[in-house]
């Protein structure tokens, strides 16, 4: 497989990782707990609780995105006490908290069967999910979540799952890898930037393709291209013996129980085994670097991968095309090439149409 | 058609008038085998109906009539009336139909120019 570890990483630095935006969000994080506790402080409830950053954030795989719609979960944990209606009321509670602490929402903060979310100017969101906690009869101390009721819930059990996952299954330095740690983190990062290549694609999420990765990972002690698409290779299969995707740190529960779930990670399956098929030509021994590359633009439809700097992702070219063919600037060529600028050889201009139907 | 689209050839199977023909909407696509079937009867004509024979168009794909054949343009519009030369509309459309939907194969989205679908398709 022509080696393309190194401009690979490089991808990852420039335009997969956070980097410094990062702290930008945890920023925006710490502002929205203050404006929370004074929003409930003017409202007169209690206004003491801990919290806990949840989610890609806190597995740390959170992506650049271009318009920085950035997902920031964060658990606030109250004691019980302190929050002892029903978990709707809690909630509420919350979300109206939100709104009497202020900011600058592009939609009001809304109570979600899971979290209360606020939606901001700057792009992001910020999903707060509200637990209580108390002893028991024998000093455990026991998390609730404000689901759809109170239900017994670690806020930490998801994001302590991954991290391990990451840590033992990741090729260490002591083993003797020459490739950075944390490989599996890469990985999940990498693909879901591919997840979220295309506008119109509908993938899983980030715990579900996560999840996926944990359970298909195949390491590599000295190569990261070599390591992501062998674990494509693998989900791929793995999804067409099984589409079901287990909670991991609750197996008795799926994360895919709706037929929208079954349906992202049936589509996630085809779009890996289109992908592996581009990346087919990367085994051939005569591969070029240029094909390579090709290769990996179609992967990730990122202008990085590109040999002069300028490669057009297919939803950017659809657009220019739709736009020319409502216009009238169709040129079709007597083999057919159809192009948006007037070419040199021969050729019909197509008259305007729409195409019919659903 | 044989000056504008010369891999174009028209034959008479079964008395059924017929254009078979190649259409390649971009140098990295594969080279598509296109059918028109048109009978010209003046200003009784119906519709041409087309086809892509192979390679096999995916069975999800949007903007066809119920035998698979293509939806090129919305009849009540008038963007084809029997005066107008295929070579001029129907095989244009059907190059520009091939080019959408291989964009629709990659994101799962039809970027052309669309007339919503109501009622029963005609062909």
């Amino acid at each position: 497989m022509l080696d393309m570890h190194k401009k690979l990483n490089q991808f990852y630095n420039d335009h997969i990782r956070l980097g410094e935006e990062r702290r930008t969000l945890a920023e925006y994080r710490d502002t929205n707990l203050n404006r929370l506790k004074a929003g409930l402080e003017r409202l007169g409830h209690p206004s003491s609780f801990d919290h806990r950053d949840q989610g890609s954030y806190a597995m740390d795989t959170i992506n650049q995105h271009p318009k920085k719609d950035y997902d920031i979960d964060v658990a606030i944990i109250f004691s019980k006490g302190d929050l002892s209606g029903s978990a709707l009321d809690a909630r509420k509670r919350i979300e109206e908290a939100m709104r009497e602490g202020g900011g600058n929402f592009s939609q009001p903060p809304e109570a979600k069967t899971n979290a209360a979310r606020v939606y901001y100017a700057e792009g992001h969101h910020i999903d707060l999910a509200i637990y209580r906690r108390y002893e028991d009869g024998y000093g455990n101390l026991i998390h609730e979540h404000a689901s759809s009721d109170w239900t017994p819930r670690d806020p930490m059990e998801i994001t302590n799952w991954f991290n391990g996952a990451v840590r033992e299954y990741s090729p260490s330095k002591e083993q003797g890898t020459t490739v950075d740690e944390n490989q599996m983190r890469r990985v999940v990062r990498w693909l879901k930037a591919f997840a979220k290549s295309r506008e119109h694609w509908d993938l899983p999420g980030g715990l579900v393709i996560s999840v996926l990765i944990a359970e298909c990972y195949r390491l590599d002690f000295y190569r990261d291209d070599v390591c992501l698409y062998n674990t494509m290779v693998s989900i791929r299969d793995r999804l067409q013996v099984n589409e079901d995707v287990r909670n991991p740190v609750d197996t008795t529960q799926t994360l895919t129980d709706r037929p929208v779930d079954i349906g992202r990670v049936r589509r996630f399956g085809d779009k890996l085994d289109s992908a592996v098929s581009h990346l087919e030509v990367l085994h051939s021994p005569g591969c070029t670097e240029e094909q390579a590359i090709k290769a990996w633009h179609w992967v990730f439809q990122h202008s990085f991968w590109s040999t002069d700097g300028a490669a057009e992702s297919m939803d950017e070219y659809g657009k220019r095309l739709g736009e020319a063919a409502r216009q009238g600037a169709i040129f079709v060529t007597t083999t057919g090439k159809v192009l948006s600028d007037e070419p040199q050889e021969r050729y019909v201009r197509a008259s305007l149409q729409r195409f019919y139907g659903s | 058609m044989r000056r504008d689209f010369p891999a174009f050839k028209y034959s008479r199977p079964n008395n059924v008038p017929t254009w078979r023909g190649s259409l390649q909407p971009t140098e990295i696509s594969p080279v598509y085998t296109i059918k028109i079937v048109y009978r010209f009867a003046g200003w009784r004509s119906k519709s041409p109906r087309v086809w892509a024979e192979s390679p096999a168009i995916s069975s999800d794909a949007p903007h066809r009539y119920d035998d698979e054949s293509l939806c090129l343009y919305f009849p009540r519009e008038g963007s084809w009336t029997p005066d107008k030369f295929i070579s001029e509309t129907i095989v244009p459309w059907a190059a520009l139909w091939l080019a959408f939907y291989e964009i629709w194969l990659d994101t799962d989205h039809w970027y052309g120019p669309e007339a919503p679908h109501t009622g029963t398709k005609r062909g």
